[in-house]
């Protein structure tokens, strides 16, 4: 278990170089706010989405170097916006971690990339375990 | 006139006396009257010899008469002449033998009756099948009377005949034709009126050949009929070329014998009927479709549930063949009842929608008193509401937990923020409230967890994908973290494993969530200081991990309990859990194919076995990476 230690900055590669950024698309505003802080924290450009067709469309503009997707949003859900940014030739190298809690992994799975996306359980994971996961996948 | 042996006596002494007096006053005392008086005494003697002898031989008559009834001769009738008490007695014995004779007579009618009822009853109570009694009735007849042609006549319900004819002895044709316009001469005299031959379906003829050589005729004849219910079902005509061959007794005989088998068929066919319309109201009346299928693959029962629910309404008498054709696509019929015969065991079979209805079937063999399997019956019963119900449920937990999901982590996070200091620095005292407050909220997230895990299992939406998987390797990248809690409570634990394992076609994920269950709860119900032991070994076609802790056990009456949903057994009641783990454990096991079982002493313990096959195939012996052979001892982390 992870309880609170002191969050360190050994999370916080590549700060002194280019701010590598971070696209939340989330419907949640606490949500939101919360990895906007954990990732603004850890020396992230972080941008938000608020649903899946916001989401695309900041993805092909920021072209983010990594983009955190929940699934149940208005508009547009989250599995329709990983198949677009899957399919767009102007999204489709982005790495997605699908952090949600939508519990059937196997309606999401079929859309994601194999080696390229992740698959997180919200409730399941604390925000270190996101940070963690982020900074595996880019580094 | 005849004097009896003591009136012949008497008057021989009676005739010397008289004489002798008679001679002494005649002659006064003179030697004359003696003379006379010897003379006649010596006649007299004479008589008296005579008739001595004559008794002799009238006895001797009728020690001989009686001797032939001792024997069972009564026909000797002769009536012993002589002397009147000989000659009495001599009748009185012939009035018995008559009377024994006759009852000789009745006797052996009656037991021939019995006897022929006996089997008569007994074959019809095989067959049960009215149209057989004639039959049976006609072929028994050989024993009682003798005969050339026996010619019968079985008549259905709905009008038709069959016509057979045994031919005991060779006769010409025009006999049997003589026969059989006898027998339906009977017919038209019974009926009122006369047999045509569109009515008669069949005839047969067996027995002796045919020979227009004889040139007998019909000389003796009888006919009896047989009547069921009160209906005519058969004539029997008998016949003969002896004439005066059957006698008034003998025929009447026949005549109760085949009325007391038609009343016993009634009976029995009233009896059936009876018991048939009980079972069929039965059938009918409830909410369950059933068909039994017999051995010989017949359909023996359908009730009007069951032709509802398969779409054959119309039919009165299902076929099997319609069964099977109107179940095609939906269920394999003929699959099942063969499955259901070779197992001879119930086998339910995968749920059948018809219409808007969902039926589970299962079906059952039928067996005999002596365990002899003669049918399968198939009950369909209606789950509709059941799987509405269950769905309900299914969503309703789903949902529930979706939504309550959401906040959760909403707090896990925020909680995690304010312990990192996120919002700024806190004192210990707020520090220790926020911790219990995120403790608190970890145990809301494993409840709502396991409700999400059970309605998911439930639904069948649980995700199972099953790769070859090195368990040993697997194991070795995951206890680590499950370690902490035993470090927490000053716990030993042990893992003990192979060099090498085959790998097991299982979803290392749900493997894990087995495995994981069963360690937090060794850890969780064995006290401070315990011990917790994890082997893994491979036992034939199976890999075995074995959980064992020296905690606080099982209580033994409610260990049948374990993997039920919301169990907790009483002494752990107070301890924190939802009871579903094990739940949720048990039916992994059981959707990645293996085993969960457990012994376990109050007191002393408990260890949980989890079996997974390797199943066939693709899986080989694969040497481990890690070459060390030793168990490891891993440090708690």
């Amino acid at each position: 278990m992870h309880m609170a230690g002191k969050c360190s900055c050994v999370y916080n590669g590549g700060m002194a170089k280019k701010k590598k950024t971070i696209l939340i698309i989330e419907d949640e505003p606490a949500q939101i706010h919360a990895l906007e802080k954990t990732f603004q924290k850890e020396g992230y450009a972080v941008h938000t989405a608020e649903n899946g067709r916001e989401g695309f469309e900041a993805a092909k503009a920021q072209a983010p170097d990594v983009v955190l997707l929940d699934i149940i949003m208005p508009v547009m859900d989250g599995i329709a916006a990983l198949e677009k940014i899957n399919s767009d030739p102007a999204t489709k190298h982005i790495p997605v971690i699908v952090l949600t809690n939508f519990a059937l992994y196997e309606k999401v799975h079929p859309f994601m990339s194999p080696g390229k996306d992740h698959f997180l359980t919200k409730i399941n994971a604390s925000l270190k375990d996101i940070v963690v996961k982020v900074n595996t996948i880019l580094s | 006139m005849k004097l009896s042996l003591t009136q012949q006596a008497l008057l021989l002494c009676a005739v010397t006396l008289l004489t002798s007096g008679i001679a002494l006053v005649w002659f006064g005392n003179d030697a004359r009257a003696l003379v006379v008086a010897v003379t006649v005494s010596v006649a007299m003697a004479a008589f008296g010899v005579r008739i001595l002898f004559s008794t002799i031989r009238s006895l001797n008559n009728l020690r001989s008469r009686v001797d032939e009834i001792a024997k069972g001769n009564y026909d000797v009738i002769t009536p012993v002449r002589g002397i009147g008490e000989i000659e009495r007695l001599s009748e009185a014995f012939n009035v018995m033998a008559f009377r024994l004779k006759h009852h000789e007579r009745n006797l052996t009618h009656k037991a021939y009756q019995a006897a022929v009822l006996k089997e008569i009853s007994e074959r019809i109570t095989a067959s049960l099948d009215e149209s057989e009694a004639v039959e049976i009735i006609a072929g028994s007849l050989g024993k009682v009377v003798p005969y050339s042609i026996v010619s019968y006549l079985t008549i259905r319900p709905n009008g038709t005949a069959f016509l057979k004819c045994h031919i005991e002895e060779s006769v010409n044709k025009a006999f049997s034709e003589e026969t059989k316009r006898i027998l339906f001469c009977a017919f038209a005299a019974l009926k009122g009126s006369a047999l045509t031959d569109e009515q008669i379906e069949k005839t047969i003829c067996f027995g002796a050949f045919f020979d227009e050589e004889t040139k007998s005729s019909v000389r003796s004849h009888f006919s009896l009929p047989v009547y069921v219910n009160g209906a005519l079902t058969g004539i029997i005509t008998v016949a003969s070329a002896t004439p005066n061959l059957y006698k008034e007794d003998e025929v009447g005989i026949l005549y109760a014998v085949t009325e007391q088998a038609g009343a016993t068929i009634s009976k029995m066919k009233d009896l059936i009927a009876e018991e048939s319309n009980k079972t069929h109201s039965m059938l009918s009346s409830i909410n369950e479709g059933l068909i039994m299928v017999t051995t010989k693959q017949k359909i023996s029962i359908i009730n009007e549930k069951a032709k509802a629910i398969i779409g054959i309404m119309h039919r009165d008498r299902p076929s099997l063949l319609d069964v099977i054709q109107a179940l095609y696509g939906k269920f394999d019929f003929r699959g099942a009842t063969d499955r259901v015969l070779a197992s001879k065991r119930t086998e339910s079979f995968q749920e059948f929608t018809a219409g808007a209805s969902v039926y589970k079937i299962i079906a059952n063999p039928v067996k005999e008193k002596d365990g002899d399997v003669i049918g399968v019956v198939f009950v369909f019963s209606d789950i509709t509401k059941e799987k509405e119900v269950d769905r309900m449920k299914t969503e309703f937990i789903s949902i529930t937990s979706h939504q309550l999901r959401t906040p959760l982590s909403s707090m896990k996070w925020f909680l995690e923020m304010l312990l990192n200091n996120d919002a700024g620095e806190m004192p210990e005292k707020q520090r220790g409230i926020v911790n219990d407050v995120y403790t608190s909220n970890e145990r809301i997230i494993t409840l709502v967890n396991d409700l999400l895990d059970v309605s998911r299992i439930e639904a069948g939406k649980m995700q199972n994908e099953p790769t070859p998987t090195n368990l040993i390797e697997f194991l070795k990248s995951m206890l680590p973290e499950a370690q902490q809690q035993f470090k927490k409570r000053n716990q030993v634990f042990e893992f003990h494993r192979p060099d090498t394992l085959p790998r097991v076609m299982v979803d290392p994920k749900l493997v894990w969530q087995v495995l994981s269950n069963l360690l937090s709860n060794a850890s969780k119900y064995t006290p401070e200081n315990g011990k917790i032991s994890f082997d893994l070994s491979l036992h034939n076609d199976a890999v075995l991990c074995t959980v064992t802790d020296n905690g606080f056990g099982i209580p033994e009456f409610q260990q049948h309990r374990i993997f039920e949903k919301f169990f907790r057994a009483d002494n752990t009641a107070k301890m924190e859990g939802t009871g579903l783990g094990m739940h949720i454990a048990q039916q992994i096991t059981e959707a990645m194919g293996g085993r969960l079982w457990f012994e376990s002493s109050e007191g002393k313990g408990t260890t949980f076995y989890l079996s997974l096959p390797i199943s066939n195939g693709a899986q080989k012996q694969e040497k481990s990476v890690q070459a060390r052979g030793e168990n490891d001892i891993l440090p708690a982390l």
